[in-house]
C-alpha cells in the first residue's frame, strides 16, 4: 500500500515538475544565441526580405546564411515557429502581423505600418505581380481573364485588395459598372468554365477574395486556386509546365519577374497588382524594439550570434 | 549487513515499480493532452454550418435603392445588443465576429424590419433581384455615396469606403455618413467541409470496393489453400512488409502509376479520388488480409471436416461455412480500414492532390478530412481552430470505429463460448 502511494506521489511530482518547467515564464536571457528563421528559396517573401536588407546573394541560395538558420516552408510555419521561440527572429507579410500575436520590429527607425508604406518611408517592401497565358486553349477562359484583370484594377477590385491587406498606391480611375459593357463574356452563363489561378501563396488571400466576388459578376465561372509559390507564376503560364496538369491561366508572384533571364514573359502579359510590406518579427517576450538592415545582415550571416550584441 | 541489502533492494523495487507506473500513465497523459488541445481549440468552431456549408465563399455585390426611394424620415430603434454597433439611419447593428473558419469578419447582429437593407438590389444579377440582409450575414466591404455642393452650387458625389478589416464601429460610422449604398459586399459562409466529407465517403467506398475482394481472397488463399511451405512463408512476410512501407511511398506509387492510368481512362488531367482509392487499397491490403486470416484461423477444423463429410466441396465449404463464420473478423478489418482511410493524408496529397472541392465526383480531385486539415494549417494564414474542429470529427469517428471493433470482438467471443 505504502509502495503504491509512494509511486503515485513520485509520478505526481514528476508530472508537476514537467508542467512547471513548461509553463514557467523565465527572464529573457541576453546571452542566448539568436535563432534566425527564413523562408525556403522559392519564396517571394524571402526574395523581398534579403534584397531589402542588402543580402541579395541569400535570396535564392542558403550558402551566405549562418549555420543553424531554420528554413520554414510557409508564412504560417514562420508565425508558429516565432511564437514558440523567444530567441527567434524572422519575417513575413505585414498583412499577417495583426492576427499573428507577434511583435513587429521597427526597421531602420520606421514603424512597420500601412501608412508608412504608402508614404514611402518604410523600406522593406516587395511588389505583388501577376502574369497571364499568352495562348489560351479556350477563348472563353481568355475573355474571362481579360475581364478579371479589368475588375482587379477597378475601384471595386482595389477595395477588395485593400481589405485583404494589399497596399494600393495608385487610385483606380473607373468603377466596374462603368466598364463591364466592354466585356460581353460577363453576361453569359460561365458556370461550366474553370479558370486556373496559382503562384505565390502570399497573394492567395487577395486572389481568392477577388475571384469569389468576380465569379458572381461573371456568369459564375469556377475559380480553381492552386497556390504553391511564386516560382509557378511564369513556369505554369508561359514556361515549360503551361500545358501540364499544373498549368495556370493567371499566375501570381510576390517578387519581380526575372524578365531578362529565366522568366521571359511576353509583352503586356504581366503587371503590378499592389505593394506588400515585409515585417521583421519576434516573440512578444523578446525585448527587441528596433533593428537596422546592417544588424539583420550580421544576424543572418552569423557575424553576431547572441542577443546581447544587438540589444 | 543482510538488513541493509534488503533495504537497498526494497528501494530499488519501489523505484522500478514507480517507473512502470510512470511510463504506463504516460500514454494516458498524451491522449488527454491531444483531446484537451483539440477540444479547446476546435469546439468553438464546430457547428452544423461548418459541416454543411461550401468551402468556397462567394461574394454578392449589392446596392441600395436610390435615396429618393428610401423613406428617409424613419428613425430606427436601437436594440442595444452588447458588443454591437447600431446605425439609427439604416436600422442595422453590426459586430466583430468570426467566419466559419474562425477568421475575423463583420456580421449583422440585428436588422430592423423596415430597414432599407431588407431590399438590396443584387448587381451581380442581370434581372432586378432583391436580396435582404439577415442576422449573422457577413459583410466585407461597404461603399457609400454622400452629396455636397461645390462653390457653383452643383452637386458633387463623394465616396466613402468601409473595409471589414477596420472593424464594425468604423463600418457603422461610414454608413451613418452615406445617403446611398453604392456597393455592399455580402459573403456567403465559406470554409465548410461538406465537400471534403463527401470526398472522404467516396474514398472509403471505392477503397473498400477494390481492397475487400483482394484482401479477403488473399486471406482465404493463405489460410485454406496455400500449402505450408517456404513459398507461403515468404508470401506472408512480403505482405507484412507492405504494412511497414511508409504511406508517403504509397503516395509516390499512386502519383506515378495510378494517376496516369486513371487519367488516361477518364480524361482528367490531375489526380482523382479514384486514383487515391486505388492507392489506399494497396496500402490497406495487409491490414485486411491479416485481420481476415486471424478470424479464419480461429474457426475450428471440425466445421471444415463436418462440411466436407456431409459431401460439400471445398469451395462450397469455404463460401457457405467458413466465410459466414469469419464475418466478424472481416467486419473488423473493414472498420480498421475505414479508420485508416479517414486519417490518411500523406499518400493522398500525392495521389489525389490538395484542391478542396465543393461538389467532388470520383473522377475529380477532392480532399479527405485529414488532407483538409493539412491545407488549412499549411496555408499562408494557418487556421488551427478550424483544423481542430475537423480533428474532433476525425477523432470521434476513429474512436467510434475502435469501440465497434471491440464490441464485435466481444460479441463474437461470447457467441463462441456459448457454443463451446
Amino acid at each position: 500500500m505504502k509502495k503504491k502511494m509512494l509511486s503515485v506521489l513520485v509520478f505526481g511530482l514528476v508530472v508537476g515538475a514537467g508542467l512547471v518547467s513548461c509553463g514557467g515564464s523565465s527572464e529573457f536571457d541576453n546571452t542566448r544565441n539568436i535563432t534566425c528563421y527564413t523562408r525556403d528559396t522559392t519564396s517571394g517573401t524571402r526574395d523581398g526580405f534579403f534584397s531589402g536588407i542588402g543580402l541579395k546573394d541569400a535570396a535564392e541560395n542558403n550558402a551566405p546564411l549562418k549555420e543553424g538558420t531554420v528554413t520554414v516552408a510557409s508564412n504560417g510555419e514562420m508565425i508558429s515557429s516565432l511564437k514558440n521561440d523567444v530567441y527567434g527572429i524572422g519575417y513575413f507579410s505585414l498583412s499577417s502581423l495583426a492576427t499573428s500575436d507577434l511583435k513587429g520590429v521597427t526597421y531602420n527607425d520606421v514603424v512597420p505600418s500601412e501608412a508608412n508604406v504608402i508614404n514611402g518611408t518604410y523600406g522593406l517592401t516587395r511588389n505583388f505581380n501577376y502574369c497571364v497565358r499568352d495562348d489560351f486553349n479556350n477563348s472563353t477562359v481568355g475573355q474571362i481573364v481579360d475581364a478579371f484583370l479589368a475588375y482587379m484594377f477597378s475601384t471595386d477590385g482595389q477595395l477588395i485588395i485593400e481589405n485583404e491587406g494589399g497596399i494600393v498606391k495608385t487610385d483606380a480611375t473607373y468603377s466596374w459598372d462603368s466598364v463591364k459593357a466592354n466585356y460581353p463574356v460577363t453576361t453569359q452563363n460561365n458556370s461550366s468554365v474553370t479558370v486556373r489561378f496559382g503562384g505565390s501563396t502570399s497573394v492567395q488571400g487577395i486572389a481568392t477574395a477577388l475571384t469569389s466576388a468576380f465569379s458572381k459578376l461573371c456568369g459564375n465561372f469556377v475559380a480553381n486556386h492552386n497556390h504553391r509559390g511564386s516560382g509557378d507564376a511564369y513556369k505554369n503560364t508561359q514556361g515549360d509546365n503551361k500545358d501540364s496538369s499544373t498549368g495556370l491561366d493567371i499566375g501570381f508572384a510576390s517578387r519581380e519577374f526575372n524578365l531578362d533571364t529565366t522568366e521571359p514573359l511576353s509583352a503586356d502579359s504581366y503587371g503590378l497588382i499592389c505593394v506588400d510590406a515585409i515585417v521583421v518579427a519576434a516573440n512578444k517576450e523578446n525585448p527587441i524594439e528596433k533593428i537596422t538592415d546592417e544588424e539583420l545582415v550580421d544576424m543572418y550571416t552569423g557575424e553576431v550570434s547572441t542577443w546581447s550584441e544587438i540589444l | 549487513m543482510e538488513n541493509k541489502n534488503l533495504k537497498i533492494r526494497k528501494t530499488k523495487d519501489i523505484l522500478l515499480n514507480s517507473m512502470t507506473y510512470l511510463f504506463s500513465s504516460f500514454g494516458i497523459v498524451i491522449l488527454l493532452a491531444i483531446i484537451i488541445y483539440v477540444f479547446a481549440n476546435g469546439l468553438p468552431n464546430l457547428s452544423w454550418d461548418l459541416i454543411s456549408s461550401d468551402y468556397t465563399s462567394y461574394t454578392y455585390t449589392l446596392r441600395s435603392e436610390t435615396p429618393e426611394n428610401i423613406n428617409g424620415s424613419l428613425v430606427y430603434e436601437d436594440p442595444n445588443i452588447e458588443g454591437s454597433y447600431f446605425s439609427s439611419k439604416w436600422g442595422i447593428s453590426l459586430y466583430d465576429g468570426n467566419d466559419v473558419e474562425g477568421n475575423a469578419a463583420i456580421k449583422v447582429a440585428h436588422i430592423d424590419e423596415n430597414s432599407p437593407l431588407n431590399n438590396m438590389i443584387d448587381t451581380t444579377s442581370e434581372k432586378l433581384e432583391y436580396i435582404s440582409l439577415t442576422v449573422e450575414d457577413e459583410i466585407s466591404i461597404i461603399q457609400v455615396e454622400y452629396y455636397s455642393l461645390d462653390e457653383n452650387g452643383a452637386t458633387v458625389t463623394n465616396y466613402l469606403n468601409a473595409l471589414s478589416r477596420r472593424g464594425a464601429e468604423n463600418m457603422i460610422n461610414v454608413l451613418n455618413q452615406g445617403e446611398y449604398i453604392s456597393s455592399l459586399m455580402l459573403n456567403t459562409h465559406g470554409g465548410g467541409i461538406r465537400g471534403s466529407l463527401i470526398s472522404t465517403l467516396y474514398l472509403i467506398l471505392f477503397t473498400l470496393l477494390f481492397a475487400l475482394p483482394l484482401g479477403i481472397g488473399g486471406a482465404i488463399y493463405l489460410n485454406e489453400y496455400a500449402p505450408k511451405n517456404k513459398f507461403t512463408n515468404i508470401l506472408r512476410s512480403f505482405i507484412d512488409m507492405i504494412g511497414g512501407v511508409p504511406s508517403i511511398i504509397f503516395g509516390l506509387l499512386g502519383l506515378t502509376i495510378f494517376v496516369p492510368i486513371v487519367s488516361s481512362i477518364t480524361g482528367s488531367n490531375s489526380g482523382t479520388i479514384l486514383s487515391g482509392s486505388l492507392t489506399m487499397a494497396c496500402m490497406l491490403l495487409p491490414t485486411i488480409i491479416k485481420t481476415t486470416e486471424e478470424s479464419l484461423k480461429v474457426i475450428p477444423d471440425s466445421y471444415r471436416n463436418g462440411s466436407l463429410a456431409l459431401g460439400a466441396s471445398k469451395t462450397q465449404t469455404i463460401f457457405k461455412v467458413i466465410i459466414p463464420n469469419a464475418l466478424p473478423g472481416i467486419l473488423t478489418s473493414v472498420l480498421l480500414a475505414i479508420g485508416r482511410i479517414i486519417g490518411e493524408s500523406a499518400a493522398l496529397i500525392f495521389a489525389i492532390g490538395t484542391m478542396i472541392m465543393d461538389s467532388p465526383t470520383p473522377i475529380t480531385q477532392g480532399t479527405s478530412l485529414a488532407v483538409h486539415i493539412w491545407v488549412l494549417v499549411g496555408g499562408e494564414n494557418p487556421n488551427y481552430g478550424a483544423a481542430s474542429a475537423i480533428a474532433i470529427i476525425i477523432l470521434l469517428v476513429v474512436f467510434l470505429m475502435n469501440i465497434l471493433v471491440k464490441f464485435i470482438g466481444y460479441r463474437f467471443r461470447k457467441k463462441q463460448l456459448g457454443r463451446g
